[in-house]
């Protein structure tokens, strides 16, 4: 499946020889072009009174992301996808765990900070943010390019700057590059800054939610583009969204994170259609999805009513962090972290239903039924 | 819910018991500098009374106008220029144009008839006040003779409803998550028993899995209390699941609009089409999509003929000469499409059905229900 939606990319793309190649399976000696190990952040938070209290945002995780892949990070708002990002591109150092750069652990002078960005670049969010307002979007990108291109001159950079341009197709480049940001539209913008991230020529794009403030109708475009730079250039892209369909579209793999653990991971097409942890079923079958068929919608809608919200970090649940809201916890859920269990062909899930036996029933059930079953017979499976 | 079809309804029914929002020819203009910049055009539709409407469509295209103007809370520059606001209440009284009221006579109307839900709950609610406070100041506003300790609890009962806990009632919005938050605004919003809840990208700021919550809330709530919803997103996807019928905005103007199974299985307007594939599929086989190429028109500088004839792929001869007009679509009742395709193959279509079937259709006579 989606070396068919690979394929057809390459081929609009119209000039890689073999897109298969690039990102087929990888050969094992290529190895991991970027990789947090088992990382966690914990925030210090001053609370009323003077008492401070720890944020564990993110804990124990791990992102190994490899040339022309795209992972795909999904969870709810507060999960820690954007502190883990953001652990990534070095805004914050890891409280625990580290960060590697082909194979290399990462320092923090003031130097190889810089070298690691021209390796690594971030896209926001929020492209209306992103772009200095006083400036032409020449001189932004021209920027990028100083500080990291320093051998080339004026009209080196110049030429450069229309290359990037057309690449994110704002054509004809020469009147873009003269327009400042606020009279751009919002994917304008944002290829603006995928741009100005393309400058530094790096290996790794890491996208904290890139499309989620676009309008629906350019989305697309955004996510096509992203999935050509992979396509045409290798690079490894770490994409963060909530939004389950289009992480499918464009990514290879799912990582889930639940609170600031990973709960789930594995190739995509597998995650999506057999999720091996509740949370993941929830989050799925959660996502709108039109096919479903809009005929019976009371039925849809069923039991949707309480789906609870997630934990504070500050004090979170013990055992599984996702037992209050799981219509399967068992005894062991409350009182255990629940281990990892390989599923085969790369697919891996937290859940204590695997080492008991029970994993049957995530198949077989739909939250909602789940929940409303537990209800009925309140403790009913421990 | 019972769906009716647009044609068999009688126009005297409509009027009656069923309607409770007619809208007609609505304008509204943003008095800049220069000229005017029509942010809604004659824009037309009804809602029947617990029917949920969903409007979709991408930045700019006069969906927020469309609403702050419907509730009458806009600001200059923003003004009405045109239509009517045609309010029909349940008390069979005859209905009151909400455009032509004043200040002081909306008030009769406002949270007792008519309310609404803003996307930023946080911006909507007061931050210095406790969530319980809120509540009892609406409450007593409309009903003076409710004491404060009736009220808080009232409060407490209100947000019960949405799955709030009742010792949350004294909680500031501050200390209550976003979900919540939006939670406690709809449920402020049905506190004096509303006819009809206007809802302005209330799932915009919360992920999926509240967002699935919100809307099942609001569905159980509908049938509990029966107001009808206007349902403003630019999220499809969710409106395919979640409404009755939905319009499509572009530039101002409902280009399409009709029941929400029809519109996903049938879009006559190739914004329509173009809006529906730009949402991957979550399980169906993945294939390239490419949105809907182009940008929105600047409304301050519209194009001629057809606003999306510049982004379309099968404008023909005249799309850029002539404004098509929100016709019905032959194939399915209360469904319509402002497009000069649809025209074409409509008149062939109903020709073909008029002669086939022997039936008059009275295509001009729409009052029956849908939008004009």
């Amino acid at each position: 499946m989606s070396d068919l939606l690979h394929g057809v990319t390459g081929e609009e793309a119209g000039e890689e020889v073999s897109v298969t190649d690039r990102h087929g399976a990888p050969s094992p000696d290529e190895g991991y072009v970027l990789e947090a190990r088992d990382v966690s952040k914990h925030f210090t938070v001053r609370g009323t009174l003077g008492r401070t209290s720890v944020v564990r945002a993110v804990e124990h995780a791990t992102v190994r992301l490899k040339p022309g892949r795209i992972l795909a990070l999904v969870g709810e708002s507060g999960s820690g996808k954007t502190t883990l990002a953001r652990m990534l591109a070095r805004f914050h150092e890891p409280t625990e765990g580290e960060i590697l750069l082909r194979g290399e652990p990462v320092r923090g002078s003031r130097r190889e900070r810089r070298a690691y960005h021209s390796e690594v670049q971030l896209i926001f969010q929020d492209p209306f943010g992103s772009l200095n307002p006083l400036h032409r979007v020449r001189y932004n990108l021209d920027r990028a390019l100083r500080l990291h291109q320093p051998q080339l001159d004026r009209a080196g950079r110049d030429r450069r700057i229309t290359e990037l341009l057309e690449r994110v197709s704002l054509t004809p480049a020469a009147e873009f590059a003269a327009k400042f940001p606020h009279e751009l539209s919002g994917g304008q913008r944002q290829r603006v800054v995928i741009a100005r991230a393309l400058a530094v020529e790096p290996k790794v794009l890491l996208g904290d939610e890139p499309i989620s403030m676009l309008d629906v109708s350019i989305r697309l475009e955004m996510l096509n583009l992203l999935q050509r730079l992979r396509a045409e250039d290798g690079l490894a892209l770490l994409y963060i969204t909530h939004d389950i369909a289009s992480a499918r579209y464009l990514c290879d793999e799912i990582a889930v994170m639940y609170a600031g653990q990973m709960v789930e991971s594995g190739p995509k097409e597998e995650v999506i259609a057999a999720p091996q942890h509740p949370y993941t079923k929830l989050l799925i079958e959660s996502s709108p999805d039109p096919e479903r068929g809009v005929e019976d919608r009371e039925a849809l809608f069923a039991g949707a009513d309480e789906l609870g919200e997630p934990p504070s970090l500050i004090d979170p649940p013990a055992g599984c962090r996702f037992h209050p809201r799981c219509p399967f916890a068992m005894q062991e859920c409350r009182e255990q972290e629940p281990p990892r269990t390989e599923l085969g062909g790369g697919h891996w899930a937290k859940c204590w239903l695997h080492t008991k036996g029970r994993a049957g029933e995530l198949a077989a059930t739909t939250h909602a039924e789940a929940t409303a079953a537990r209800r009925r017979t309140p403790e009913g499976a421990s | 819910m019972t769906v009716r079809t647009a044609g068999q309804e009688k126009r005297s029914q409509t009027t009656a018991g069923t309607t409770v929002l007619d809208v007609r020819g609505l304008t509204v203009e943003y008095a800049t500098g220069g000229a005017p910049v029509r942010a809604c055009s004659d824009v037309s539709f009804t809602l029947r009374r617990g029917e949920i409407l969903g409007v979709a469509g991408e930045s700019g295209s006069g969906k927020s106008t469309l609403i702050t103007a419907l509730t009458r809370l806009q600001r200059p520059p923003a003004v009405t220029t045109a239509g009517k606001i045609l309010f029909h209440g349940r008390d069979n009284a005859p209905p009151v144009d909400l455009a032509a009221l004043d200040g002081r006579q909306l008030r009769r109307y406002r949270w007792s008839a008519l309310s609404i839900v803003l996307q930023s709950a946080m911006d909507a609610l007061n931050p210095v006040m406790p969530i319980g406070a809120q509540f009892a100041d609406v409450l007593r506003a409309r009903d003076r003779t409710l004491d404060k300790k009736r009220a808080w609890a009232r409060a407490a009962e209100l947000l019960a409803l949405v799955g709030i806990s009742a010792d949350r009632v004294r909680a500031y919005p501050h200390q209550l998550s976003g979900g919540m938050r939006q939670r406690a605004a709809i449920a402020l919003a049905l506190a004096c028993g509303p006819e009809l809840v206007v809802m302005d990208e209330p799932t915009t700021a919360v992920d999926v899995v509240m967002q699935r919550q919100i809307l099942a809330q609001v569905l159980r709530l509908r049938r509990e209390l029966d107001f009808a919803v206007v349902f403003v997103t630019h999220d499809l996807s969710l409106l395919l699941e979640l409404a009755d019928r939905i319009a499509i905005m572009y530039a101002g103007r409902i280009v399409e609009v009709g029941e929400a199974a029809t519109l996903y299985r049938d879009p006559r307007h190739p914004y329509t089409q173009g809006l529906r594939d730009s949402f991957p599929p979550l399980h169906a086989p993945l294939r390239t999509l490419h949105g809907i190429p182009g940008t929105p028109p600047d409304l301050r500088n519209p194009p001629p003929g057809c606003p999306f004839h510049p982004r379309c792929g099968q404008r023909t001869a005249g799309c850029d000469e002539r404004l098509p007009a929100l016709l019905p679509v032959a194939a399915g009742p209360g469904h319509e499409v402002a497009c000069l395709l649809g025209e074409q193959r409509n008149h062939g279509l109903s020709e073909q059905r008029g002669q086939a079937l022997g039936e008059q259709r009275p295509h001009d006579e729409t009052e029956g229900g849908g939008v004009r």
